[in-house]
């Protein structure tokens, strides 16, 4: 059995604001975009402003209808991302093998560090006060053998929460809540289940194996297992790796090309960013499209170079769509509900090309002495609206 | 259609022309050889559409016409024949061809001779000649390094490229290049094609160390090369060659000298901790020493050392080990030259005292 941990630092960027400019402190601080941007989205935002219901990913301009009197910061990165490079040096404190997931949020094997601690308590304490002494932030951690139930547990006593589930609590704790609290489980597929007179995860297993798997397909039969507690997934460290990708949930089921194309775009873009960031490459692209149905299929280019630029990523992209998306008897490609796109077969060497003065290999050669001078860049920027995170 | 001839000949021109017949193809014509005894020659034909090969034999014809055999059984029998005078004709009043010789005697169903694709069309003359050993060697020493990505055919293919009376033969698979170049008695005018890899294979099987020459023919989209009594015809692939010239690095900041055989072995002993086929070495090169490296991760490490004489930059850089063993294999000197441009900037090597071949490579980035 492995004990794993998950830290999720709350309402990451504003708190850094907060500790940086007390005038902010108490005050409800929204960070995103520019004010009147259309386009623009809220990236994190303070408590404070939490409490008129503004929440990450929701529009700008709707924020401030909801807190026009919010502080609305466009962020810099540049600081958070130092300041996650000091987060993941605590980790590290703690134990070798730990899975940074997002610029804020990681998954730690705690498997041999807990055996030094008389209790998951004094060491989830133990790491929390670290991160408080240290970065002057909180975090909220979970606790559990399995990454979904740390994950969940991460969530239940947010801000500045600490919650341990073992195997034994894991019906009482988890159980009860609601089916959107399963990682992988989406407002339109907890409106399904709910449609089928699911509400909460011990509900899940009264439906059967066989249900899940003839409504949702494989994902159910995912979600069937993570609703018994079962998830086995390890924590991977950033080169063992198998795959780096994102998927995003249309707002509405769709049919057209411009809208797929487009998410695909910014998808791939996002994938680019963190292979670069992560100093990888990757020689698969796989494309997911999950219709309206939720029939889910995935179709997977293995290319004969490494690629980590976004257009590389797109077009290997399209070409699948293309191939993929076919018009049935109707004449017409069948809607879309979710598309998302990873790059697998991932490596840390490329072999350089001898015709190629692509703009990138500059980038690659900068981001190649970055990285061998401060270490593995994070995980960042790029929030894209609804966009799931996939591991 | 009935001949007589040995065993021995036979067999020869079976294997030759064999070596066209594809592998698999939806049309079963294909996978035939067709014979055509007349005027006291014997023609075999194979060919894929793409290259076909043609040889005479001089044989003994007693009846003169045409069948296509299965190239494979038709092989394997000859094959397994006593080395001895064989006939092969077809059974009056049957659809059926014997095959015989001592007391072993086959019956095999033929295919129809009508139905065999016939060979393009070339002009007669305008034929150019090269010796034999000059086209080997350069052959050798490129035809290694195409692509094998079918979604750029151009690449997969060795480049001819004549000004006059040079004759440069090009290859790449965009990670590395190799170059050879000889001056030639003839002038060849100027052409530049590219000829896919297989026929320059199949073309060099055949070729002879000696200075005896080939001859060779540029008629419409295709190349032709005779060598005595064979003919080799194949389809020229369409496409642009990338500039080679200008990827061909002219100055150095380190250059040096090394013992081929020495070079070879200590990089194949570093690549032997691969995973999955491809390994990555580091090269440190500095005035006495080329010390090699690797580090695999969960297999192991490995680490190596070369004399060598160096002038220049000290130098750190990373190589896919294949691309350094495969051209130090086909050279054949007993030195090579390495040059350095940079980092991540190509490298050359070369024979010591040749300026006939260039081979060049890019290195690989270590994140």
């Amino acid at each position: 059995m492995r004990i794993i941990g998950h830290v999720d630092m709350d309402a990451f960027f504003a708190a850094i604001e907060q500790r940086d400019n007390p005038a902010l402190r108490g005050k409800p601080v929204i960070i995103g975009g520019l004010k009147h941007s259309p386009r623009g989205v809220v990236s994190t935002c303070s408590y404070e402003a939490r409490k008129y219901g503004v929440h990450s990913a929701m529009p700008i301009s709707k924020a401030v209808e909801l807190c026009p009197h919010g502080i609305f910061l466009p962020g810099n990165m540049e600081k958070y991302r130092q300041v996650s490079e000091e987060l993941q040096r605590i980790f590290a404190s703690f134990t070798s093998l730990y899975e940074p997931v997002s610029i804020d949020e990681a998954y730690l094997d705690l498997t041999e560090t807990y055996k030094k601690y008389s209790s998951l308590w004094e060491l989830g304490r133990a790491i929390k006060d670290k991160i408080r002494g240290e970065l002057g932030l909180t975090a909220s951690v979970g606790i559990a053998t399995t990454k979904s139930a740390a994950k969940i547990a991460s969530d239940l006593e947010k801000p500045d929460g600490l919650t341990i589930v073992l195997p034994s609590d894991f019906d009482r704790i988890i159980g009860s809540l609601p089916v959107g609290k399963l990682h992988g489980v989406g407002k339109k597929t907890a409106e399904r289940l709910e449609k089928m007179g699911i509400k909460t995860i011990i509900d899940i297993r009264k439906v059967g194996r066989k249900a899940m798997v003839s409504t949702f397909g494989k994902h159910g039969d995912w979600i069937y297992n993570l609703a018994w507690g079962i998830d086995p997934r390890l924590v991977e460290k950033e080169h063992t790796r198998k795959s780096i990708g994102r998927e995003t949930t249309f707002p509405r089921d769709t049919a057209d090309p411009e809208v797929v194309i487009k998410a695909l775009d910014e998808l791939c873009a996002d994938v680019a960013n963190r292979l670069q960031k992560r100093g990888l490459w990757g020689e698969a692209i796989t494309l997911k499209l999950r219709t309206a149905d939720f029939r889910t299929t995935t179709h997977t280019l293995t290319l004969k170079r490494p690629v980590a630029a976004k257009e590389d990523l797109s077009e290997g992209a399209l070409l699948l769509l293309k191939k993929h998306w076919c018009r049935n008897e109707s004449g017409h490609a069948p809607a879309l509900r979710l598309v998302g796109v990873s790059v697998s077969d991932l490596t840390d060497v490329k072999q350089m090309n001898l015709f190629e003065s692509h703009p990138l290999t500059k980038i690659d050669l900068l981001l190649a002495d970055l990285n061998k001078k401060f270490g593995p860049g994070v995980v960042t920027t790029g929030n894209i609206e609804s966009c799931e995170e996939k591991d | 259609m009935k001949f007589e001839c040995p065993r021995d000949l036979f067999y020869q021109g079976l294997q030759v022309v064999g070596k066209a017949v594809p592998s698999k193809s939806t049309l079963p014509i294909l996978s035939g050889i067709l014979l055509e005894a007349k005027d006291d020659r014997l023609r075999l034909v194979a060919t894929d559409l793409e290259l076909g090969i043609e040889s005479f034999l001089p044989v003994n014809i007693q009846e003169e016409g045409s069948v296509v055999l299965e190239a494979k059984y038709l092989t394997d029998i000859v094959r397994k024949l006593p080395s001895q005078g064989i006939s092969v004709g077809e059974v009056s009043g049957k659809n059926s061809v014997e095959i015989k010789s001592g007391r072993s005697r086959f019956v095999v169903n033929p295919m129809s001779a009508e139905d065999f694709p016939s060979l393009p069309e070339t002009r007669a003359d305008g034929y150019w000649s090269i010796p034999q050993n000059v086209l080997r060697k350069m052959i050798k020493e490129t035809s290694f390094a195409v692509s094998l990505d079918e979604t750029r055919p151009f690449l997969t293919g060795v480049l001819w490229d004549a000004q006059k009376t040079t004759l440069s033969l090009v290859a790449t698979d965009t990670s590395r290049l190799a170059y050879s170049s000889r001056t030639l008695e003839e002038d060849l005018g100027e052409q530049k094609v590219i000829i896919p890899t297989k026929c320059l294979t199949e073309v060099s099987r055949v070729l002879e160390s000696t200075d005896d020459e080939i001859q060779v023919l540029l008629s419409g989209n295709h190349i032709l090369f005779k060598v005595g009594e064979t003919r080799f015809i194949s389809r020229l692939i369409d496409g642009q060659f990338p500039n080679y010239r200008q990827v061909i690095p002219t100055s150095f900041i380190t250059e040096a000298q090394v013992n081929r055989s020495s070079f070879l072995s200590a990089v194949e002993r570093a690549s032997l901790l691969a995973k999955e086929g491809s390994s990555v070495v580091k090269f440190n090169i500095e005035p006495e020493k080329l010390s090699l490296s690797a580090n695999v991760p969960d297999v192991g490490e490995t680490y190596d050392e070369v004399s060598i004489s160096a002038s220049g930059e000290r130098l750190e850089i990373a190589f896919n080990a294949r691309y350094i063993i495969e051209v130090l294999r086909i050279l054949d000197t007993d030195s090579v030259i390495l040059k350095l441009t940079g980092k991540h900037s190509p490298a050359v090597i070369h024979p010591e005292n040749d300026e006939n071949y260039t081979y060049v490579v890019m290195p690989v980035m270590l994140r």
